[in-house]
């Protein structure tokens, strides 16, 4: 799953910078003249600096590729329509049974307040506004 | 008005520290009573969500409210009276407006936990339009008006605040433009080179003002609307307003408290912290990605424009770059081999840029619209902003108070420097802990959490202890450090 992915490389970028900071933290008692240190860390940044504007650009057009949104999907002809209607604190789904393998497009809308599928806090029950979805086997 | 750099590069730490203003004094100390008022508040929420302390659902709503408004307010303030302790060294700023804001700001909260406690608004602390109106009968309209109101008039104190930072800057520099840096960086010749913090205070100064218009314009409308329902605003541009609000107001936040490791660290370390012509360039790039970084907050949103959620993705992977690059390396290069002395107030001061620069990695994550998709609302957004705001944000401006009045004689014991080590890895475990449980899916925003959850809850609640431990050693220590301050003036 990509939730185990980021959370992969997150962590191990996380504890890198934390390499990072303990290795000068640990090396900060012995004195070397500021000028020096400064031309040699000006000099190593202008490395880095490129490879992570490098590493960024990838990022962005690899992911970018990859997008959620309603055009991107499968077309329209080939999708069971399910209407979702989010309500101060219910949700009331409203369609045909669902088939695995088969594209769903979620029609969703809300008759108060912003709900949204993905977790919109919405008041003093928003924990409560859950609801099952039967997906059957083909 | 205007003190030469070379005195303040070369000046000790006593020099930076004395001739402090009252007015910062009371910023400084209101903030430390309030930063372990909300953590409280916070390791309640976590107390209930671990099912060890039982919370109804619409109280923990309310202070999920109160703790929410009350951390980004308190950071707010915090920012500011550092902001103005060193930019007073470099402009002539007025000690009214300083004032003014403190005042608007404690009127502004004394509002707020009457609409909260009082009146039993839970609407989140970003007062989603049409929310506040429309609470499905759990508080009345005026509570929401009062919560609303209370924003409203922190917010007019701050945007105060800033218009004299701005007017004060132009009165010495010219332009914002010239306090940026932009003749420097243009090549202009003799052109004068302006201070870290008149930067950074620039920077903010700008951001902040376009970002309170917007959180005032919602306000006033979201008012209006509470008070004439058929008076109705789109509710996505509300939101933009918000989020753009909230965005800006929030990132100004840890841009402001900055300036204390730009001005602090250096003394440590025997060394010289100045402008460059990267540091400039990162600033005014990180100016501009604030600004427009704003819609990661929508990504779920499918019915934005595509470009801007792109522009979201896009900006917020940048808007790392000057942090890591500029700020980040900066402060390691300056530590590096430098014999600095080590106390509670430069480690802080240290951690606090390790916490931004990790912090800056979840960020990232969290903004990449694919990822977004499956973790949008999910505790992860809570750990990332936790890890940055808690050990970058909050540790600058522990580590400002640690500066402020410390002597030998009265200085720190074993009981600090154990606590500096408790809220750096209490810290780490807490945040990571949220990343972790955003991971597993469990949405944040929550009062009761699935049986499967109450784990991760209970570790983050003796995390979140751990941490309030720490800090109640800070505020403590500069609380108490307090009269004697005062009397240094």
């Amino acid at each position: 799953m990509i939730q185990d992915s980021v959370w992969l490389i997150s962590v191990i970028l996380m504890a890198a910078i934390a390499v990072v900071f303990l290795w000068v933290a640990a090396s900060a008692g012995q004195e070397a003249d500021a000028e020096a240190v400064q031309r040699q860390a000006y000099r190593v940044r202008a490395g880095w600096f490129w490879l992570l504007v490098a590493v960024i650009a990838i990022a962005t057009v690899t992911t970018l590729r990859a997008l959620p949104y309603p055009d991107r999907g499968p077309q329209a002809a080939s999708r069971v329509i399910v209407r979702a209607t989010g309500a101060q604190w219910a949700w009331t789904i409203e369609g045909p049974d669902l088939v695995v393998g088969k594209p769903v497009e979620f029609q969703v809308t809300s008759a108060d307040v912003n709900h949204g599928l993905c977790l919109e806090y919405c008041g003093l029950v928003h924990h409560q506004m859950i609801t099952d979805l039967v997906v059957k086997p083909n | 008005m205007s003190i030469p750099s070379s005195v303040l590069a070369t000046g000790s730490a006593r020099d930076l520290s004395t001739g402090i203003y009252p007015g910062v004094v009371a910023y400084l100390a209101i903030a430390g009573v309030v930063l372990l008022l909300m953590m409280l508040v916070g390791v309640v929420l976590r107390l209930a969500q671990a099912e060890w302390l039982p919370v109804p659902p619409d109280l923990f709503y309310e202070m999920m409210t109160a703790h929410g408004a009350g951390m980004v307010g308190i950071a707010g303030l915090a920012g500011a009276g550092i902001m103005w302790h060193f930019l007073t060294r470099h402009v002539r700023l007025s000690r009214g407006i300083l004032i003014a804001n403190l005042v608007s700001f404690l009127a502004g909260v004394a509002m707020i936990l009457a609409a909260i406690f009082l009146g039993g608004f839970g609407g989140g602390w970003t007062f989603l339009y049409p929310l506040p109106a429309t609470s499905g009968g759990a508080w009345e309209p005026g509570a929401a008006a009062l919560y609303l109101g209370g924003l409203l008039v922190i917010g007019v104190g701050f945007l105060l605040f800033y218009l004299d930072a701005g007017r004060a800057i132009i009165a010495e520099y010219g332009t914002l433009g010239a306090a940026l840096g932009w003749p420097v960086l243009f090549g202009r010749l003799g052109a004068r080179l302006p201070e870290p913090t008149v930067v950074a205070s620039t920077m903010v100064t700008i951001v902040n003002t376009l970002g309170l218009v917007s959180g005032a314009a919602v306000l006033a409308v979201s008012l209006i609307n509470i008070a004439v329902p058929g008076f109705a605003v789109d509710a996505l541009l509300a939101k933009n307003m918000i989020y753009f609000f909230g965005h800006v107001f929030i990132n100004a936040t840890i841009y402001m408290t900055v300036i204390a490791v730009y001005e602090i660290l250096p003394s440590y370390a025997g060394r010289e912290w100045k402008a460059s012509k990267p540091f400039l360039l990162g600033w005014t790039a990180s100016t501009l990605l604030v600004l427009i970084a704003y819609p990661h907050h929508l990504l779920m949103d499918f019915v934005m424009p595509e470009w801007a959620l792109i522009v979201g993705q896009v900006a917020s992977y940048t808007a790392g770059l000057p942090v890591l690059v500029v700020t980040a390396y900066g402060a390691l290069t300056l530590v590096y081999r430098s014999g600095i002395r080590w106390d509670p107030a430069s480690a802080l001061l240290f951690l606090s840029m390790f916490g931004w620069a990790a912090g800056i990695v979840p960020a990232i994550v969290d903004a990449t619209i694919m990822v977004n998709l499956v973790m949008h609302n999910t505790m992860w957004v809570p750990g990332h902003f936790h890890f940055y705001l808690l050990l970058g944000m909050a540790a600058m401006v522990f580590g400002f108070m640690y500066f402020l009045g410390h002597d030998r004689e009265t200085g720190e014991n074993v009981l600090d420097r154990l606590a500096v080590w408790v809220f750096a890895l209490g810290g780490v475990g807490f945040a990571l802990v949220f990343l972790y449980a955003g991971k597993e899916g469990v949405p944040r925003r929550w009062a009761v959490h699935l049986p499967e959850w109450v784990a991760y809850d209970q570790i983050a609640s003796l995390f979140a202890l751990a941490v309030m431990a720490a800090v109640l050693v800070f505020a403590v220590r500069f609380l108490l450090r307090v009269p004697r301050l005062l009397a240094m003036r």
